[in-house]
């Protein structure tokens, strides 16, 4: 198993006077093999970004624990350690706007990833970040050298995924890494997705609200609702028997376009 | 030519009016000495001479030129600002930053140290020492200065700095796995840099003040003249009531100036940067 997540719970605290708990996650458990596709899909709110955070060992847990290969990653704290798990599990976060520090070439999130691998040369480096570039669909030269604010989201985002396509890790959690990409450009990040597994065994968490998305491209969906996991099972089993009532409710929102391509 | 920041700071009337004015009374200070080279304390003028064409801004009670006495303490008026704010920021930024980036026991100590400083009269500490030393140079005073004011600063960069950890950009550093101080001088302290300019502004202004204050109560340099030094003799020897007002006018008009354009200079920066930097 590559990774484990076990009764993983975040309750964040707020207001200074009258505190109040918010339980974004609630005891969530699941499991990830080598090169499996898993969606996790759930409304705004439900707690999907608060999860993938606390795996990327980003925001830390109340309690429940991550595995990752046997370790846990809030246990790591060594620079050599912690360099090996962000190799190995890697993210892709939501808001492609907020990824990039505004005062910085957008190179810089590419670069920055020779920081956990080990590749001496320049030339080489450069080599291996136009590669990146191209294989989401960009040119190099229309990115390279500018500001995050001369690009338009869907090109950060392919920037962010280039990112992960440069780490090649074993696990990348992706936080709606398409949500801005053009109709068009989505069938060729998707294939990226899947080639990555093919060759290289990656395994994906996908985080979207689009249950048809999920369907169409995972081995396994999670429905996430209310900081828990309510229900998981293939894309055939979600989509032909689903049993909880609000994954009922996700299906009637699936557009009739993924229906008709999928025959349900 | 010019930076597009730059370009569009220049479009507030509250910049350029502040900003000329400071850059104004500065070059004055900086340059007229140079080119009026009358000695500020030689005392072979006539006393208390009102402004003519061989003393310019006239003379006072002991025969000093005032012309002299001015340029001579904006400059060191400035100098001991300039000095005085430089030290409190690097304690101030330092304490703040470190304390809001590492948080947790290494956060509450240093903010327990901050408090205790900010709780104590800072003038009292600013007496007790200024009055411990008998010889006080303008370096002194600024040190004296800079470290009793800034723990308003490290409150303040903390609070900045807490806002700015949330931020994704700074996730995705780290996991590069960027080292902390990397994070720090890469992601966090460049997109304070305004904030912080704005912090040393505001210093400067209070430690022209504080120097002033000091010199009044006869606690300023004992060499040399500040602008707080002028008031303070002009003071002792009742100008107002005696209305020898080329004496105390000119000094009291010089610092009122710099401390409310740098006041109004720190505001404009707020309105231009505040909204960009919270939303975009
Ligand atoms: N730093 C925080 N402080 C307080 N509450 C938070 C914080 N981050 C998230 N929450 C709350 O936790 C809950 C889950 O948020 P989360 O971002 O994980 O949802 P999500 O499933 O990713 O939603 P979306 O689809 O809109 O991205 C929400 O109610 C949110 O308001
Ligand atoms: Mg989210």
């Amino acid at each position: 198993m590559l990774l484990k997540v076990k009764d993983l719970s975040k309750t964040f605290i707020v207001g200074l006077l009258r505190k109040k708990e918010i339980h974004a996650v609630r005891k969530v458990s699941f499991n990830i093999k080598k090169g499996e596709f898993i969606s996790l899909v759930g409304e705004s709110g439900s707690g999907k970004t608060t999860t993938s955070r606390m795996i990327l060992r980003i925001l830390k847990p109340s309690s429940g624990s991550v595995i990752f290969e046997g370790k846990d990653p809030w246990a790591l704290h060594k620079i050599e350690d912690l360099k090996w798990y962000w190799k190995q599990v890697h993210g892709i976060f939501q808001d492609p706007f907020a990824s990039f520090n505004p005062l910085y070439k957008v190179d810089r999130i590419l670069y920055q990833t020779f920081n956990l691998l080990n590749i001496e040369s320049d030339a080489e480096k450069e080599h291996l970040v136009k590669e990146s570039l191209k294989e989401v669909g960009l040119r190099p030269e229309e990115v390279l050298g500018r500001y995050p604010h001369e690009l338009s989201g869907g090109q950060r985002q392919r920037i962010m995924i280039a990112r992960c396509y440069l780490l090649k890790p074993k696990l990348i959690i992706a936080d709606e890494p398409i949500s801005m990409i053009d109709a068009s450009t989505r069938a060729g990040i998707l294939k990226l997705f899947s080639d990555l597994r093919n060759n290289y065994g990656t395994s994906v968490i996908f985080i979207t609200h689009d249950l048809g998305l999920a369907y169409y491209v995972s081995d396994r969906i999670m429905i996430m609702h209310n900081g828990s996991i309510v229900e998981e099972g293939t894309p055939d089993e979600i989509m032909e028997h689903p049993k909880h009532h609000y994954t009922m409710r996700l299906k009637e929102d699936v557009p009739l376009l993924y229906r008709k391509w999928k025959g349900f | 030519m010019i930076p597009p920041i730059l370009k569009n700071l220049l479009r507030i009337k509250k910049f350029d009016i502040s900003v000329s004015i400071i850059l104004f009374i500065t070059l004055v200070g900086i340059i007229g000495p140079f080119v009026y080279t009358v000695d500020p304390t030689a005392l072979h003028a006539p006393p208390e001479v009102p402004p003519n064409n061989k003393y310019p801004l006239g003379t006072d009670s002991y025969g000093r030129d005032l012309l002299a006495q001015l340029l001579h303490g904006i400059r060191s008026s400035l100098y001991i600002g300039l000095t005085a704010s430089l030290i409190s920021l690097a304690i101030g930024v330092t304490i703040g930053a470190v304390a809001g980036f590492k948080g947790g026991i290494t956060d509450d100590s240093l903010m327990l140290v901050t408090n205790v400083v900010y709780a104590l009269p800072s003038i009292m500490l600013m007496m007790l020492i200024a009055a411990y030393l008998k010889e006080r140079n303008p370096l002194f005073v600024a040190l004296i200065i800079g470290l009793t004011s800034w723990p308003w600063v490290a409150r303040a960069v903390r609070s900045q700095l807490m806002s700015l950890k949330s931020r994704d950009f700074l996730a995705i550093s780290r996991m590069a796995a960027l080292s902390d101080l990397k994070i720090m001088f890469e992601d966090l302290i460049p997109n304070m840099a305004s904030y912080i300019f704005m912090a040393f502004v505001l210093l400067m202004s209070g430690a022209m003040i504080a120097e002033a204050g000091l010199s009044m109560i006869g606690l300023g340099v004992t060499r040399g003249v500040s602008l707080g030094i002028i008031l303070y003799w002009a003071q002792l020897l009742e100008s107002v009531r005696r209305g020898l007002w080329w004496w105390f006018i000119p000094p009291g008009a010089c610092l009122v100036s710099l401390a409310t354009s740098m006041l109004l200079l720190s505001t404009s920066l707020d309105e231009y940067f505040s909204p960009r930097l919270r939303g975009r």
